[in-house]
């Protein structure tokens, strides 16, 4: 497959001045299964600036949850540094905040009692705490609904809460964790659409994990492509289109070539995959 | 509960208690067995109607016990089951033990107790607290451990401390677990008390129940059956009114199903 120029095929090593805000470097990471060390990621390098939305797109058990895991601190590298902020921040917990794939919303919470428990855990007073979260739902769309319970919302409302939850974390770096994988279609692209505008108001730092093409390129800066365990970066992509998007861009040629270009990549990963099990 | 549901869910139940009453006092009437040997259900309802004052001073003895023992054994199950689940290495060295308590035959435990402590209130309620912690302890340990996987790696991932993780995630998350503790907990006092009473009571309804067999009053021990079971029935519709308290949002959930939102 060849690259033309305008898929934005990045080749730049990233360099100080970039302001760079996190990055993974080298990371490799094994676990035991039945006696045999299995290496799961095996040297992954990449990096998210300041205010950039960046996206890993990787076929299904490629490890991007791991790499999550890792940051957060419930695991250590093997091999390699995770820099935040110039600082090596592997093993420490609680330096970023997190949007988990399902929404992970506590049954016993109203709405803001769950969207203020990341102020509470940081030591907010519950009162303070709640207001704040009050306001941050009203602005996502959520006002009605602060003290209902998690189950009377439907999937796509529980997953903005979970989202109003992770911002309200306050942490300079959210992850979002496959966030819409288990939405219908159509309630995902209202999502997706919902979370870019969320996204281009705030412009937090952003690492969005996804196995959805279109999602990563609809709407990142850049996107990572995974190859299948023993995970590596497969190609690094600068997505060039302006901001602010809307879902008329799905519709242009220059799109459908850049998600015809990553369907082939992720397709022969799988394929090469699939031959190392034969 | 609608009243349909409630006649639907309790009919087959009365049907086949007041079958087995007919019986009894069929049986009773036709073999012409003596009374003070089988009374029929007239004779322990007349007796009843006669003795109430004296029973109702005894039961209200067996209530104050009872109560008492199942609250500290209760608190002493959850107190247990946190520092357990805290410290594996307590866990460790506990469990066992813990165990092997409940295998020490209730009646041997009585009676030493009383032979320790007298015959005044501690033996019972430290009889009735051993019989209540374990369910309670076992229940609460297991729902402490059963906490979602997902909320739990939300919790850490956000850096909760060990603290805040038990409080806010795993307390709340065995709470149903804990209240099935409960409900065994509250039918096993009602025993523990019963037998307490039999060892060495001076007062309380197991003491009464043991007078009117000595004196072959066997009336006065269906009496005497008849409010132990009453006490059961009320003590497991006091759990599940605490349960209903504190797990709310379970119950709501279980019917909600996938509606909307609940409010406009």
């Amino acid at each position: 497959m060849k690259n033309t120029q305008n898929t934005g095929e990045v080749n730049e090593t990233p360099s100080s001045s970039d302001n760079i805000k996190l990055q993974f470097e080298d990371i490799v990471k094994s676990f035991r299964e039945d006696g045999n060390d299995t290496r799961v990621l095996d040297g992954i390098d990449l990096h998210v600036r300041e205010g950039e939305f960046v996206s890993i797109l990787g076929p299904s058990g490629s490890g991007k949850s791991t790499l999550f895991l890792l940051l957060g601190g419930l695991y250590r590298p093997d091999h390699g540094r995770i820099m935040l902020d110039g600082r090596d921040i592997a093993g420490k917990r609680g330096l970023v905040s997190y949007m988990p794939q399902d929404s992970a919303m506590f049954p016993w919470r109203t709405v803001e009692q769950n969207a203020a428990l990341p102020l509470q855990l940081d030591g907010v007073p519950a009162r303070t705490a709640l207001s704040m979260a009050r306001s941050a739902l009203q602005k996502a769309g959520l006002e009605g609904y602060e003290r209902s319970l998690p189950h009377q919302l439907s999937g796509g409302m529980q997953q903005r809460a979970a989202f109003v939850r992770a911002l309200l974390g306050r942490r300079d770096v959210m992850c979002l964790d496959e966030p819409f994988a288990a939405l219908d279609a159509l309630t995902r692209q209202e999502m997706q659409h919902w979370l870019l505008n969320q996204w281009e108001q705030e412009r937090r730092t952003v690492l969005f994990v996804t196995h959805s093409i279109e999602e990563a390129l609809y709407l990142s800066d850049r996107l990572y492509v995974l190859s299948a365990k023993p995970t590596q970066v497969l190609q690094e992509i600068a997505v060039p289109f302006p901001r602010p998007r809307d879902r008329r861009l799905l519709l242009e040629p220059q799109f459908a070539a850049l998600r015809g270009q990553l369907y082939e990549l992720l397709l022969s990963a799988k394929e090469e995959e699939g031959a190392r099990h034969d | 509960m609608s009243i349909g549901a409630f006649v639907y869910k309790w009919w087959p139940p009365a049907l086949v208690i007041t079958a087995l009453v007919i019986g009894w006092q069929a049986a009773v009437d036709l073999s012409g067995v003596e009374k003070w040997h089988v009374p029929s259900p007239i004779d322990v309802a007349q007796e009843s109607m006669k003795s109430y004052p004296q029973v109702l001073a005894h039961t209200w003895i067996t209530v104050k016990v009872m109560l008492t023992g199942t609250a500290i054994g209760i608190a002493i199950g959850i107190a247990g089951a946190l520092l357990l689940h805290i410290s594996p290495f307590l866990n460790r060295a506990f469990y066992p033990l813990m165990i092997l308590s409940q295998n020490i035959p209730i009646i041997v435990l009585s009676m030493l107790l009383i032979f320790w402590f007298g015959f005044g209130l501690t033996p019972k309620i430290v009889i009735i607290v051993l019989v209540c912690f374990f369910p309670v302890l076992v229940a609460t340990m297991n729902g402490l451990a059963q906490a979602d996987r997902a909320m739990r790696s939300y919790m850490l991932m956000t850096g909760a401390s060990r603290l805040q993780l038990l409080l806010k995630l795993e307390l709340p998350y065995s709470l149903p677990y804990l209240f099935a503790g409960v409900k065994i907990a509250a039918t096993y006092s009602v025993m523990g008390a019963v037998i307490a009473e039999w060892v060495g009571g001076s007062q309380g309804i197991g003491k009464y129940m043991m007078m009117s067999y000595a004196s072959f009053r066997m009336d006065r021990v269906f009496v005497s059956v008849i409010v132990i079971i009453v006490l059961s029935l009320l003590m497991v519709g006091l759990s599940r009114l605490l349960e209903w308290r504190f797990t709310r949002w379970k119950t709501h959930s279980l019917h909600a199903g996938t509606e909307g939102g609940s409010r406009p």
